[in-house]
């Protein structure tokens, strides 16, 4: 695997992460009303994932 | 101490140390020296904190009596994950694997806390000794890369100049101090001794991570995939897996680090693993009528308590501060600029994991992974830093005794441009550069050493190593309470950076005189006690009844029925019930107050101990 294959892999996951904290709003679970503290953590993790994934991007074909 | 230069078979190349003045030489060593000393003075304490353990006869820490009923039970034969409902009320929530490797010992001295307890310290050095192992390893791989690549270029060119290699150093200091690290953190000291499973399952951690990097070098230099080799790994993770659950964290490390390197490996080993472990997992389950999902599954669904966790992070990242900055700089090194190690993504993954520390019922010993991962990275890390200063430092002033200047090209953001510098006070900025480095890496580490500071003070030469080391002899710590009245903070000899620590304080005479009265109280009545620690009964050879956490747990996840525990004590069906932190749900809190007085309080390794009759009946 190269680091670019795997910035790809981290921007999936980070979107993943995000996508499944909004989802877990529209399916109810969780104890707060809109965004609740533990969606904000997870959702800043991602975020930091998508970015770490975004600078890995032009270290091209190096290996992983 | 250090690296040197080669100079093919031409000539003797200088080391460069050499290059330095005498006490700039002298300086590192003696500061290698105080580092290695403050680390053996850690392992000493720790020989010192186990030995007394060994000889304690009863729970030090909450929990150990119950892994040595596991222990017993499967010396006999006998599941220990059974039906909680009814008497004895008792049922483990860990997998077998250490009570197993404990059984030998209580065939042979019988149901003894010193045998877990000798097997979970042994672990732990088998632990340390790895991590010695794997950065030793790592920069003798480097040594023998370096030479290779040397005797290659010497066959392409008779050059003098382009047979200069430097050969990286091996620095045992630095393999020694990160294995007695491991030792020297307070998570490890605390928890090593005691009869739990925890540290055994981060002995088959490590053993597994450091021997898939071997595995994985050997089989890149070789050309060659080694299967039997990663089998062990595979192996060690099981029996890490089935150690303790949390070692599913170390699995994800390791067929992560193996789908980067090779996916299609990674799937073909991991679709097997996952088999033999479900296959055992299953198996377990049916020979124990599904006692085994419930007690080692549901019962550990607990609720997760930020606040725990948070102050267990910040105090982590407080006593191993030098640990965790070096190992999460490499690992970002590496991301970016090599590829990733085992070690690196071991780390991560550990220290994310390190988040089911906020779990109730969980601890400092969930660290325990990373601070393993950590040293690694750290004794790697350290030694490519040195190599690197050592390397700059050089520069041939007389590689053949005919005054050949270093005309080796140097790489800059990979354009390849010609030395011309100005030769010696290029030399000396170097020099400064690497002696800098030679002093503050044994600096930092005599700094981190001082950050982990923990030691008893009950010997006066204890206390005075304490005093001499500015630091306290005592501690003032109230007793814990819970069954009784508060009482006032009493001096304990026991020092601990980590703050007011219950475990750390080698059990003394008094202790053990305090467990055998409690023992001699219960020995008034005729039946086992109802207890929350099992030491008192398993001294009297009577039967261990209820496993307190477990039972709440269940009860916590509606899996536990107590009708006929309710009845026992509401019937006073036990001559004694002794508490020490009231762990039982509040149900059993409640039959227990209504049947039962308090006619005694023991005080017993900073607890005090409710001592209670049945109440007479009207």
């Amino acid at each position: 695997m190269t680091k670019r294959q795997l910035g790809f892999v981290f921007i999936a996951l980070g979107v993943l992460a995000a996508a499944g904290m909004f989802l877990m709003d529209l399916v109810g679970a969780g104890q707060f009303q809109g965004i609740g503290p533990a969606q904000r953590l997870a959702l800043i993790g991602a975020g930091v994932v998508i970015f770490v994934g975004l600078t890995l991007l032009p270290f091209g074909d190096n290996p992983a | 101490m250090s690296g040197k230069w080669q100079v093919g078979k031409l000539a003797s190349g200088k080391s460069a140390s050499g290059e330095l003045a005498g006490w700039q030489v002298v300086l590192p060593r003696v500061l290698i020296g105080l580092a290695l000393l403050a680390f053996v003075g850690y392992f000493i304490v720790y020989v010192i904190y186990a030995w007394h353990l060994f000889q304690f006869p009863f729970d030090y820490d909450q929990g150990e009596g119950f892994e040595l009923m596991d222990t017993v039970l499967f010396s006999q034969g006998q599941w220990p994950y059974r039906d909680n409902d009814v008497y004895p009320f008792y049922s483990s929530n860990y997998p077998p694997l250490f009570h197993i490797f404990t059984v030998p010992l209580v065939w042979l001295f019988g149901p003894q806390y010193w045998t877990g307890r000798l097997v979970s310290f042994l672990g732990t050095l088998v632990t340390a000794v790895a991590i010695t192992y794997a950065v030793r390893k790592d920069a003798e791989g480097r040594v023998g890369d370096a030479e290779r690549r040397r005797e290659k270029k010497e066959k392409k060119t008779s050059a003098i100049s382009a047979s200069l290699r430097f050969i990286p150093g091996k620095r045992p200091w630095l393999s020694l101090i990160v294995g007695l690290g491991f030792l020297a953190s307070n998570y490890v000291y605390h928890v090593g001794p005691l009869f739990r499973q925890h540290m055994f399952m981060v002995m088959f951690e490590t053993l597994a991570v450091v021997w898939l990097a071997r595995t994985i070098d050997q089989e890149e230099a070789a050309g060659q995939r080694n299967n039997r080799a990663l089998l062990v790994v595979m192996i060690l993770l099981l029996f890490a897996g089935y150690t303790k659950q949390l070692a599913y964290a170390t699995v994800a490390a390791v067929f992560i680090f193996l789908f980067l390197r090779q996916p299609k490996r990674a799937v073909l080993w991991a679709v097997p693993f996952a088999a033999v472990t479900g296959l055992i997992f299953l198996w377990i389950n049916a020979a124990t009528d599904g006692f085994w999902f419930l007690n080692t599954v549901t019962a550990n669904v607990n609720p997760f308590v930020p606040g725990q966790f948070e102050g267990l992070f910040r105090q982590w990242f407080r006593l191993h501060t030098l640990f965790i900055v070096v190992a999460a700089g490499f690992a970002a090194y590496q991301l970016y600029f090599e590829r990733l190690s085992v070690y690196s993504i071991w780390f991560v993954v550990a220290a994310l994991n390190s988040v089911t520390a906020g779990k109730w019922g969980a601890g400092e010993s969930y660290f325990a992974t990373a601070v393993a991962a950590s040293l690694i990275l750290t004794g790697l890390a350290l030694n490519r830093l040195l190599d690197w200063a050592e390397r700059m430092s050089f520069i041939p002033v007389d590689v053949s005794g005919i005054g050949i200047p270093d005309t080796r090209p140097v790489k800059r953001f990979g354009i390849s441009k010609s030395r011309n510098i100005p030769f010696l006070s290029t030399h000396l900025k170097r020099t400064h550069w690497q002696f800098a480095l030679q002093t503050i890496i044994p600096l930092l580490l005599l700094w981190q050493a001082g950050k982990l500071f923990h030691m008893p003070t009950h010997t006066p030469t204890l206390a005075a190593i304490a005093t001499a080391l500015g630091q306290p002899t005592e501690v003032m710590i109230a007793p814990q309470t819970s069954c009784s009245a508060p009482r006032d903070p009493e001096p304990i000899p026991y020092v601990d950076s980590a703050g007011v620590s219950l475990l750390g304080r080698p059990p003394s005479k008094a202790d053990t005189a305090a467990g055998i009265a409690i023992t001699k109280l219960i020995a008034r009545g005729k039946t086992a006690a109802f207890a929350e620690d099992a030491g008192f009964n398993f001294y009297l050879g009577r039967d261990v009844v209820t496993n307190p956490t477990q039972l709440l747990n269940l009860y916590n996840n509606n899996a536990v029925d107590l009708t006929e525990m309710l009845a026992m004590l509401d019937g006073q069906a036990f001559d004694t019930v002794v508490l020490r932190a009231q762990f039982y749900p509040p149900e059993v809190l409640n039959a227990i107050g209504q049947r039962y007085e308090t006619t005694d309080l023991v005080q017993m390794n900073g607890f005090v101990y409710c001592i209670m009759t049945p109440r007479s009946v009207e």
